[in-house]
């Protein structure tokens, strides 16, 4: 910690040089009276200054939380010589807030006395914290001098997005071959009855429908559709965004990506992930649980960094995007980079549904005749850009904070439906 | 607080109470104005002022030892310690507890400067010796005292 005289050291001996100076020109023994006690608190305070030997330590209880939870952390101070005022701050970072300044704190400790002290932190946004910069501050009894210092205790802390609420899942239009939920458009074992043929050696028995085979007088047998899973890829447009107050298109893109992949990969779906932005960011499509945490973590990183260059889709490896996986896209459409690269998959043959994370509630329309104008052209190249997709075949759902993104999944399914994609 | 010592030297005035008003009237305003705006320069300067409204009752008025100046002393430098802990904001809020002690530190700290005005006062009016002898004194203590107070000053630095 550094030491440094407090004004009040300067001030109370600049008053007692100044009396007792006019003290002796004067010859007033009552301007002596009036510099003795600045003169001897400043003199008491330098002897009385003593370093306090002062020890912080910080104990985060989890590492990883859901936004919209609260996280107890405990700061243990101990201190050796004592501290008569002890001022101590863990500076917090945007996202993370205390109820009633509770990051911060005044103390006294005795000497050798140990305190832990319990601070409740309410977390309002998603994201990855490093938690533990402390401001501390000790004062002399007198207030003369200070002791400042700022330590390092950061522990990492990730905190989750909380998913948005989906009901039902887009369903892919082509399948894998690995067992999952999805009825698949192929022939084979099943539960879902597909058609009729005659039978061939090697066929069970149990699979023949013996009420057919009487009616024709040989055997036939009933074919299924078996259940397959999917590939499906959740694409994060992370080149712009627009915020309010408190939540941001991205805020919305990351809680209903969170929502998808977690809803997919319980339907035992392979599950990518890529965010295409300033900074690219993927994860090759996967099932289980550590997939899950994976692209969990690349969510919570996931943030938008400003950058000039031009990005298409090839720079992304072929395993990230397999063939006949389902794309799920979820982007503000602001930027002409995401536009043309989601554009391109379905230009390649991907089968791609877009939810578009609108950034009209996040943008008032300004006063005056022309600053509306302008708005509403805004409003219409977005209408024509949505256009420009449903004309390519991309199912278009358009979802903002006042809306529920049930509804707007509900847009991309009767889109795919009217499209002919609904099934495998 | 500095009103006090200032409405106590307009009235306690023989003469001039008009200069003894304006002094101590620049002295509240600078020491206000210090602390509104956060520079601890000018509030030491308020109190300067304020001593020295007082200081020029003394000057231009009778000869003898007024006995209220521990009491001056003592609201100088409750009005000192007021100023100077607004010009130092807090890194934390301070609990109940600790706000408690440091009032009662600040009561005590008036009260010993009232104690020592009137230990400097009896001083001065109790025989110790000679005239001569004692403004010796009085100026090699005061440069003792400033001596001092620059070399733990400088041991701080």
């Amino acid at each position: 910690m550094t030491r440094r005289p407090t004004p009040k050291l300067g001030g109370y001996a600049g008053l007692a040089a100044l009396g007792l100076l006019g003290a002796l020109v004067a010859e007033r023994p009552e301007l002596v009276a009036l510099a003795a006690p600045f003169a001897v608190l400043a003199a008491l305070g330098l002897v009385l200054a003593r370093a306090p030997e002062v020890d912080v330590q910080l104990e985060l209880h989890v590492e990883r939380v859901f936004e919209g939870e609260e996280v107890e952390v405990t700061v243990t101070v101990e201190s050796r010589t004592g501290v008569a005022d002890l001022e101590l701050a863990l500076l917090l970072p945007p996202g993370l807030a205390a109820e009633d300044h509770g990051n911060a704190t005044t103390l006294r400790l005795r000497p050798g006395e140990r305190r832990e002290l319990p601070v409740r932190l309410s977390v309002e946004r998603w994201g990855g914290y490093s938690l533990g910069d402390l401001v501390v501050r000790a004062r002399d009894p007198l207030g003369l001098v200070h002791w400042e210092g700022r330590l390092d205790r950061r522990r990492p802390l990730k905190a989750y997005p909380r998913p948005a609420r989906v009901d039902e899942l887009l369903q892919p239009s082509q399948t894998q071959v690995f067992s999952g939920n999805y009825v698949s458009r192929e022939r084979g074992e099943g539960i879902e009855f597909a058609d009729l043929r005659p039978f061939s050696p090697g066929d069970r028995v149990r699979r023949v429908n013996w009420r057919a085979s009487a009616r024709r007088g040989e055997l036939w047998v009933n074919e299924y559709h078996p259940e397959r899973n999917a590939d499906v890829v959740v694409f994060l447009d992370t080149f712009a965004e627009v915020a309010g107050e408190d939540r941001s298109t991205l805020d919305l893109s990351v809680r209903a990506a969170s929502a998808f992949v977690g809803h997919y990969l319980r339907h035992k779906d392979r599950v990518g992930f890529v965010t295409f932005g300033g900074r690219l960011n993927w994860l090759q499509p996967r099932t289980g649980v550590a997939q899950l945490y994976r692209i969990v973590d690349a969510l919570v990183d996931a943030e938008i960094v400003l950058n000039y260059a031009w990005s298409d889709v090839d720079v992304l490896p072929r395993h990230t995007l397999p063939p006949r996986s389902l794309i799920v896209a979820l982007s503000p459409l602001l930027d002409g980079r995401a536009v043309s690269a989601l554009l391109d998959l379905r230009g390649r043959g991907f089968d791609l549904a877009l939810v578009e994370v609108s950034p009209v509630p996040f943008v008032e329309a300004g006063s005056g005749e022309r600053a509306r104008l302008a708005h509403r052209l805004w409003l219409l190249q977005r209408d024509a850009l949505r256009a420009r997709f449903e004309r390519a075949g991309v199912a278009v759902g358009t979802w903002d904070d006042e809306t529920s993104l049930v509804g707007a999944l509900g847009e991309v399914r009767s889109f795919r439906r009217s499209a002919g994609r609904a099934h495998a | 607080m500095l009103a006090a010592p200032v409405v106590y030297s307009t009235l306690a005035a023989d003469r001039a109470p008009g200069v003894v008003a304006g002094l101590g009237l620049a002295g509240v305003g600078l020491l206000l104005l210090g602390t509104v705006v956060g520079a601890s320069d000018l509030a030491a300067a308020g109190i300067v002022l304020g001593g020295a409204a007082y200081a020029f009752v003394l000057l231009v008025g009778e000869d003898g030892v007024d006995l209220r100046a521990p009491l001056v002393a003592a609201a100088l430098v409750l009005a000192a310690e007021l100023a100077y802990s607004a010009l130092e904001p807090p890194v934390a809020p301070a609990p109940a507890g600790i706000r408690a002690v440091r009032a009662l530190r600040m009561a005590l700290t008036v009260t010993a400067a009232a104690g020592m005005g009137v230990l400097v006062l009896f001083a001065s009016v109790a025989e110790l010796g000679s005239a001569a002898l004692l403004q010796a004194v009085g100026v090699l203590a005061a440069v003792a005292a400033l001596g001092v107070l620059a070399l733990l000053a400088r041991r701080l630095t």
